[in-house]
């Protein structure tokens, strides 16, 4: 649905994003994750045609957006929520949109309806709490009954509510059959959530995958109890894996578990703990966009 | 017709006309008041005088090139240019219907000032005891001409507008430009006539012939459609061919 192909962007000499490619699949939650300047806003607004790219492209449906039959219609976007006028209200936010792409205005009531902004809608956005414009903004995206929603950073300033509401929200539109593309520093919140992940660092891919191979790939450890965790320590290391103590009587092993309980076998050193450490996409997005020595 | 319609909509869902309108209604009445209230009773029986009076309605031009300006460049200071072109991604579309917009607008404003021009003049004029003679010859040009300009000065507006991006920059150019760039300009002669406001001032006094710093109506409205046009389609290329930006990484 999404393609991005040998995307380059510089800004006055600065690399923002670099012969960067991926591609965001139909009907699933892609998360975008980077650490701050790795470039995915930058990435996000080529895609919807808000910047200009240096070379390569980014198209939706095989188009540019600007090329779109009905931009709405297609792409929902969120992007900042403070890209409001305060002296309007969120009515007439949503109506200046709907109006300018055809929208019939009936669809406002609904979309405000939909983010639980109905109550607040002739309010001026300038006395919206945060949560509120990030809602408004939703509403926004959901103008034209899309069937793509390209988030950046959605769950920023977001209390607890909101972030549940936010999580919800797009579980419920992915599984209407939508498809969602979430850029997001709040790791905990997009593995929630997605099935994938893209990982950029300072502009450049560094993985695309789902959310359960990168956690598998990024550990391979095994947490072991045993009451004879010296004796089996030296049976590994003795068979070239690396173990350490992680407290009495336990050992973190650096092997599957299915390795570790056969040489235990072998040696006859009951176990009474045999757990794969799966590492967290947190652990996974740091090791990843680790930097390295120079 | 939609755009269009969505231009109009973002024009009048904030208090910006409002404001324009009344700083109209102040500025006329002061000068107005000061002309008419200071003038020997002699003088402002003549025609050519009731005729300048009415030239007042070309302080309009300068409230349209201020709004069209702050229109465009409202959308880049609070960063709805971004859903604006969210939901129309081709922007000479955009840009064109921001245009008609204003041309509207402008049309409004200038008919606003015509009526307020004559409705002080006409109290200043009755509390004095003296007729304003509007059926004599040419007397209502300038209110035409006040029209005119108000359009053309509009289309500069959001032509600097587009060009400049920023605000408070584009308002300052402007209003330096009007308060000190054609004063000083007009220092190095006849040549001045051809600049912004001085073509602009022309259209409005809306004289056959010109003369001095002035330039006879066709001129003048040639003139300052140029510069309209220089504006809008360098204000286009920038818009067209540069980044939204954006607080993000």
């Amino acid at each position: 649905m999404i393609e991005v192909r040998s995307l380059t962007k510089r800004f006055r000499g600065t690399t923002a994003v670099e012969d960067l490619s991926f591609s965001v699949p139909r009907g699933r939650i892609t998360g975008f994750l980077g650490p701050n300047g790795a470039g995915k806003t930058t990435t996000l607004r080529i895609l919807l045609g808000l910047v200009l790219p240096t070379s390569g492209q980014a198209t939706i449906e095989g188009r540019r957006y600007r090329d779109l039959e009905s931009p709405l219609g297609t792409v929902g976007a969120v992007l900042e929520a403070s890209n409001y006028h305060p002296a309007r209200s969120g009515r007439n936010h949503l109506g200046v949109m709907a109006t300018a792409a055809g929208i019939p205005s009936p669809r406002i009531d609904e979309v405000l309806a939909e983010v639980e902004l109905a109550s607040a809608a002739a309010r001026k956005v300038g006395a919206y709490s945060l949560g509120m414009r990030q809602r408004l903004s939703v509403a926004a995206a959901l103008l034209g009954r899309p069937t793509l929603l390209i988030l950046d950073e959605p769950a920023n300033g977001l209390d607890p509510e909101g972030i549940r509401w936010l999580r919800n929200f797009l579980r419920a539109f992915a599984e209407s059959g939508g498809t969602v593309f979430v850029s997001s520093h709040v790791l905990g919140e997009v593995s929630q959530i997605a099935d994938e992940v893209v990982i950029i660092h300072r502009g450049k891919l560094v993985a695309h995958e789902a959310v359960s191979d990168l956690t598998a790939r990024t550990t391979g450890a095994t947490r072991v109890r045993s009451p004879r965790a010296d004796e089996l320590v030296e049976r590994l290391r003795a068979a070239g894996i690396e173990a350490e103590a992680a407290g009495a009587g336990r050992l973190i092993v650096q092997a599957p578990p299915e390795r570790v309980g056969d040489i235990a076998a072998e040696a006859a050193v009951p176990l009474h703990e045999l757990v794969a450490e799966t590492s967290t996409l947190e652990e996974a997005f740091l090791e990843l966009t680790r930097e390295q020595p120079s | 017709m939609n755009l269009l319609r969505a231009e109009l909509l973002k024009a009048l869902t904030t208090r910006l006309l409002l404001w324009y309108s009344l700083g109209l209604l102040a500025f006329l009445t002061l000068v107005i008041s000061t002309r008419i209230g200071s003038d020997r009773r002699e003088s402002l029986e003549q025609v050519s005088t009731q005729r300048s009076i009415l030239e007042h309605a070309g302080l309009a031009p300068v409230f349209t090139a201020l709004l069209g300006a702050v229109l465009l460049t409202t959308e880049y200071a609070h960063g709805t240019i971004n859903q604006s072109f969210l939901a129309v991604p081709k922007r000479p579309r955009l840009l064109a219907a921001k245009l008609a917009a204003i041309v509207l607008a402008a049309f409004a404003f200038a008919a606003l000032s015509d009526g307020l021009t004559l409705l002080i003049a006409k109290l200043w004029y009755a509390g004095r005891g003296i007729t304003l003679d509007l059926g004599a010859d040419h007397v209502l040009v300038p209110l035409l001409g006040a029209v005119g300009a108000s359009v053309l000065a509009a289309v500069i507006g959001v032509g600097l507008g587009a060009l400049m991006r920023r605000q408070t920059a584009t308002v300052t150019a402007i209003l330096v430009w009007l308060l000190i760039g054609e004063t000083a300009i007009g220092a190095i002669g006849d040549g001045a006539r051809f600049a912004p406001g001085h073509a602009l001032a022309s259209v409005v006094s809306a004289h056959t012939n010109g003369g001095g710093n002035t330039l006879g109506i066709w001129a003048a409205a040639a003139t300052a459609a140029v510069y309209a046009a220089i504006f809008v389609v360098a204000g286009g290329l920038a818009m067209i061919g540069s980044d939204v930006p954006s607080s993000g990484d």
